[in-house]
């Protein structure tokens, strides 16, 4: 009672505000008659109106007041292709808009479109709507979903760490495929241009049974714009530059519908070149990059037939700090103990040993053809080749010491049913051939030569009965690992299969009013990966020698994820999610002694062991959208990993952390839209929860301390010839702060970056 | 809609090229290090040798030979030092490599709990310390269980200098010989 008392405060402020601050007139009246292609009213999409999210609440056309001038809208809505525009208001009008079915693909299996509660727990972010993400790497850009940190190896190279599983634990589908690369080494980032994305989607939680085996921690998807969106021509240009290390960054993006709607046609390139990054006090020498990147694309739709051929390439080069490269204990430890690098280098863009040299292409065919009775056909084969390059410090001859060529061919056959809008299932068919190989000219062997066969079929309904949505799924897998080794002139073969059922339950359901509830309960299983089953040599850039175990067992895990949202309104959301996962067989690396003696002295040695393990958390976020103007976005995020065997905690969990973002939208003026300035203050504590067995070296330093950054961030649009520009500014630890991050494998090493203030430009036609 | 079909077959099957996977290749024939051997000489005829030897490389098995270095006292002795790769199962000589390299090399012997001399005699390009030569002069007798001659091959891609000290670069070797002097 209080809270309507107080939302009709707010709404008497909202209405003054409106008719004091603005000097154009403010009365004109927007109505929105939103349908889908097929005729179906919409009420219930999303609506995005200069900046300012609005549900409507009514099941009839939208209706606001707006002043005349420049007018943003977005509109999304599940199931459907959204929709951006910008365009002028001159006097009341009514605008119908119609929305394009998205053809359900396997992600969409868990967004039900007719029910109004989404199964899973996901955080979705988009691009296009947050300018700030442009430019980031792709686990910089998912670091902003709650439950999602970063994992580096110095400041060239991240990956995502999702409740504090990373690597094989995380599934990325890249445009509907599952990206195969080298991603067994915390050293070995995606290779994915987060260009070519629209929209980054995070499932958490396990989801084995729709992203197949391995998806223990959760699920990336990597999307594009729509093709079909608007006939002709249409396109984008982006451009940045960061201060800290002078990163440019240049991409474009040009696509042609042709005038019948059948074809479309797309081209996208990335160019982006950085040098050293520099901490508060600093050079850290050679940790540029280069990357170019480009992708084409063909699409053809007619009647109930669509095709999409897709072709991407992502080269990168990547220098890594030549100190933390080191050749035996006593280099390490010289490294570790200094406050500053050895290696101290000033500005250049210039990328020497030790380097990384990476290029990853794909070919996707995707065909989907809908049978009458809503049901639809898919087929998408795909083919991947990812060549890794890996130079170490010392060169004797100018090749690559490490050169691994991984291809992965794979064809995904999916048939789904819309028997009526409560009820809709999914089978689906999986198989792929993976073949990795170490070049002739390779010179260390850290993986073998193998090659592995999967097979999985999977089946998945989603019922809804009133406002509760319930889905369930089945699983199975079966992979066939041939590893081939030669040691000593004397080559021998390993085969391995690991085969297994997975399963999940999910609910979707209203608590009481305004409280949503989401409950899921998920069995998940992730055979060894090859460097856990094979590993045994010298991780170079560690400097530690790794030893698999070709005898392990599949790791399965049990999980439980709870979730409880209370948005009495959309100016008001408090989200928690708490998750649980029982892991048997969990692998990890565990230090061994004696350490290992050889010809370089004595190396810290690390065996792969099994251990059970229980990792758990949860996630919080608060928004709260005041006096029309104001934003005010709270979020924390705690995760424990504890090894119910050695009774300890598990190494190399995130930290407990909070940020709050207050975001200042103080409407548009005559020549500047959409406006924001925003600032972000960011903390996050020390790691205490580390390994308390001392008797052996868990750690080469304990974790750092605590620390809190300060970001700042704004943008505005401008018009050129009718056409948006928007200029986005972000500033990056704005004072500066040094810190290191329990997180970055380089941290022994040295201070993470320092002030990095970036210019965006970005224009859209 | 057969034409499509027909691309897809054609698609899939230009993807499905096999690779040749099951032909393992050698840890590094080139690159390597598993065994050095320093044979002390006097006057050209060989008085000791001793070996460091570990044949499948860093990791796997522990090496299989570490000699302790015997020496008379109040000796002059000239002493080469070859490096060897014996991963592939046949034995590599690597000091042509590592020479031609050697502008960026250099090895160092160290002395711990022992007094003795040991001066390097070779020379790269640049007229800059080696190190595969060396001489050495042992002092008084001396059986410490404690007593190490640690040797280094220092690797200093970018800065190798005249006058180096053992703390540049970074280890490709570091191997502690223990040596009794009679």
């Amino acid at each position: 009672m209080l809270h309507k008392l107080y939302i009709k405060f707010f709404i008497f402020l909202f209405l003054l505000s409106t008719q004091l601050g603005k000097a154009q007139p403010c009365n004109t009246v927007l109505t929105l008659h939103i349908t889908s292609t097929n005729g179906t009213h919409l009420p219930q999409a999303t609506i995005l109106l200069n900046n300012k999210n609005y549900t409507n609440l009514t099941n009839d056309n939208f209706v606001t007041t707006i002043c005349n001038g420049n007018v943003s809208l977005s509109i999304s809505c599940n199931g459907y292709n959204s929709f951006d525009t910008i365009f002028t208001v001159k006097g009341s009008k009514k605008i119908n808009l119609l929305l394009q079915p998205t053809i359900q693909n396997l992600k969409e299996v868990l967004v039900t479109t007719h029910s109004p509660i989404q199964n899973l727990v996901t955080t979705q972010i988009k691009a296009s709507q947050k300018i700030s993400l442009v430019g980031l790497n792709l686990a910089q850009a998912l670091q902003q979903a709650n439950g999602v940190t970063l994992l580096s190896s110095g400041p060239t190279v991240s990956k995502p760490m999702i409740h504090g599983f990373h690597s094989n634990r995380i599934v990325i589908l890249n445009n509907g495929v599952k990206q195969e690369g080298q991603n067994w080494g915390t050293e070995h980032a995606p290779e994915i241009d987060p260009f070519t994305a629209d929209k980054f989607t995070v499932i958490s939680g396990a989801a084995s049974v729709k992203y197949g085996a391995e998806a223990l921690g959760g699920v990336v998807l990597v999307e594009p714009k729509p093709m079909f969106e608007k006939l002709g021509f249409t396109g984008s240009v982006n451009t940045l530059y960061y201060s800290n290390n002078r990163m440019g960054v240049a991409s474009g993006l040009l696509t042609y519908v042709s005038n019948n709607n059948h074809w479309a046609f797309r081209l996208q390139g990335t160019g982006k070149k950085a040098g050293n990054v520099k901490t508060p006090t600093y050079y850290i020498a050679n940790t540029g990059l280069r990357e170019f990147n480009a992708a084409a694309t063909i699409a053809y739709q007619k009647n109930n037939y669509q095709a999409n051929l897709y072709i991407s390439s992502f080269s990168t080069t990547l220098g890594f700090y030549t100190g933390a490269h080191v050749e035996s204990k006593d280099d390490l430890e010289a490294a570790i103990k200094s406050q500053t690098p050895l290696f101290e280098d000033g500005f250049t863009y210039t990328i020497n040993r030790p380097k990384q040299a990476v290029n990853h292409t794909l070919v996707k065919f995707t065909q989907k053809l809908k049978l009458k009775d809503n049901h639809q056909l898919q087929l998408i084969t795909a083919h991947q080749e990812n060549a890794r390059d890996e130079y170490d410090s010392k060169q004797y001859l100018n090749q690559p010491e490490m050169s691994l060529s991984l291809g992965t061919t794979s064809a995904d056959l999916l048939f789904k049913s819309n028997f009526n809008k409560n009820f809709n299932t999914e089978v689906g068919v999986q198989y792929s051939v993976q073949q990795n190989i170490n070049k002739d000219n390779s010179v260390r062997i850290f993986i073998p030569n193998y090659q592995l066969n999967s097979l999985a079929f999977f089946a998945l309904a989603n019922i809804n009965i009133k406002s509760t949505s319930l889905s369930f799924g089945v699983r199975y897998d079966s992979k066939q690992f041939d590893a081939f080794k030669k040691e000593l002139g004397i080559q021998t073969q390993i085969s391995r299969n690991f085969s297994n059922v997975t399963a999940t339950a999910q609910a979707a359901y209203k608590i009481a009013k305004n409280i949503q509830g989401k409950s899921i309960i998920a069995t998940a299983f992730r055979p060894p990966a090859v460097n856990e089953l094979f590993a045994n040599g010298l991780h170079q850039g560690l400097a530690s020698i790794e030893i698999g175990n070709p005898l392990f067992n599949a790791e399965e895990n049990l999980s439980f994820t709870q979730e409880i949202t209370y948005k009495p309104d959309s100016n008001f959301k408090v989200e928690v999610t708490a998750y649980s996962n029982q892991i048997n067989n969990y692998i990890y690396l565990q230090p061994v002694q004696p350490p290992s003696f050889t010809i370089r002295g004595y190396y810290p040695t690390f065996s792969y062991v099994a251990t059970n393990a229980h990792v758990y958390g949860f996630d919080a976020l608060v928004q709260y959208n005041f006096y029309k103007q104001w934003q005010v976005n709270a979020k924390t995020s705690v995760v424990r990993g504890w090894n119910k065997t050695s009774k300890d905690w598990i190494i190399l969990m995130p930290a407990d952390r909070a940020s709050i973002e207050f975001n200042y939208l103080p409407g548009n003026t005559k020549t500047f839209y959409q406006n924001f300035i925003g600032v972000e203050v960011a903390h996050v504590k020390q790691q205490t929860l580390v390994p308390t067995n001392t008797s052996v070296l868990q750690d080469y330093a304990p974790p750092p301390n605590a620390y809190t950054l300060l970001n700042v961030n704004a943008q505005t649009t401008i018009f050129i010839h009718k056409k948006p520009i928007q200029i986005g500014c972000t500033i990056f630890n704005i004072l500066n702060t040094r810190y290191r991050d329990y997180l970055n494998r380089f941290r022994y090493f040295f201070d993470e970056m320092g002030l990095n203030a970036s210019l965006r430009l970005s224009y859209n036609f | 809609m057969k034409k499509l079909l027909i691309l897809t077959i054609i698609v899939v099957a230009l993807f499905s090229s096999c690779k040749k996977v099951d032909e393992a290749q050698n840890n590094s024939d080139h690159v390597a290090l598993t065994t050095m051997i320093l044979t002390f000489k006097q006057a050209g005829v060989t008085k000791y040798v001793a070996t460091f030897d570990d044949p499948d490389g860093i990791g796997g098995n522990n090496p299989v030979k570490l000699d302790t270095i015997k020496l008379n006292a109040n000796q002059a002795y000239q002493t080469e030092l070859v490096l060897q790769n014996k991963t592939s199962g046949v034995i590599k000589e690597m000091n042509a490599e590592i020479k031609t390299a050697g502008r960026e090399h250099e090895f160092f012997y160290t002395p711990n709990n022992i007094s003795i001399g040991i001066a390097k005699t070779d020379v790269d390009i640049l007229g800059h310390p080696l190190g595969f030569n060396t001489n050495w002069q042992t002092n008084a007798a001396t059986t410490n269980n404690t007593s190490f001659i640690k040797v280094q091959l220092k690797h200093k891609p970018f800065n190798k200098g005249p006058n180096d000290d053992a703390s540049k670069g970074h280890d490709d070797i570091n191997i502690n010989f223990p040596i009794i002097i009679n």
